[in-house]
């Protein structure tokens, strides 16, 4: 889900974001006000809010698109923020404050993260195909291997980077 | 007054890097691996493009004859 992501986004011409990527002595909150302010859009996948072995959910992810939505509200920009989810309907259940919003459904499908995206992205000015789209993703996931063998792990800032520059690289030479 | 899109150019890899602060060495190794990653990708398609059987061909007498029910429907 992570690759495709990031996949898409690269496919899309955009450069994806992270808290990660973000290092200093700024509390983790004040970077992710930085991001959303610096980002025309937002994705949020709500789908990963499940309790953890420690019997705890994650509660990130809706508040960081809360933070998104109330950013967007109050000072009236541009920014676009998109709702993903894995089931249909869940997000009435769990959220249903945004009752009225409708949620793009990936069913925890890379494929389907790519689909989806298409859709939230229909009115951006570069419509890659599901196929180009696909082919950055399997690209990613053949390039994953060796990017976490050398950042011990596929979740960290520098591993971010890598696969953020690979998936870049490819769309410049084969895409663009 | 009509509107115009602006087409934006992909942004080059070498200003990503930039950006997200990778060195040049990273830079080098990453396009290293993506033309490893190409190169293998290439091979596997011809690979598989040699295995691949020809198809057979799409016609009336042989499928008609190889499935008598099919052919008992199509028949006068």
């Amino acid at each position: 889900m992570f690759l495709a992501l990031i996949a898409g986004l690269c496919g899309f011409g955009l450069r994806p974001r992270t808290t990660l990527e973000l290092p200093g002595p700024n509390p983790r909150l004040d970077r992710i006000l930085e991001l959303i302010g610096a980002c025309r859009y937002s994705f949020h996948d709500l789908s990963l809010i499940e309790v953890g072995r420690r019997g705890t959910p994650r509660f990130n992810m809706p508040f960081e698109l809360g933070l998104a939505i109330g950013r967007t509200q109050r000072r009236k920009t541009a920014h676009e923020w998109f709702v993903f989810e894995a089931r249909r309907f869940r997000l009435q259940r769990s959220l249903s404050d945004l009752n009225g919003t409708d949620p793009y459904i990936h069913l925890a499908q890379p494929q389907r993260v790519l689909v989806e995206l298409t859709n939230a992205l229909v009115r951006a000015n570069r419509q890659p195909t599901i196929e180009d789209l696909t082919e950055v993703y399997h690209v990613l996931q053949r390039g994953a291997a060796r990017i976490r063998e050398a950042n011990a792990g596929l979740y960290g800032a520098r591993a971010f980077r890598d696969l953020v520059v690979l998936a870049t690289n490819f769309v410049e030479h084969e895409l663009a | 007054m009509k509107k115009v899109r602006i087409e934006t150019p992909y942004p080059s890899a070498r200003a990503t890097a930039k950006a997200l602060g990778v060195t040049k060495e990273r830079m080098q190794q990453l396009a290293a691996l993506l033309d490893e990653l190409l190169r293998g990708a290439g091979k596997k398609d011809r690979k598989a493009a040699s295995i691949r059987k020809p198809k057979p061909p799409r016609g009336h007498s042989n499928s008609a004859k190889k499935s008598p029910a099919t052919a008992g429907a199509t028949s006068r």
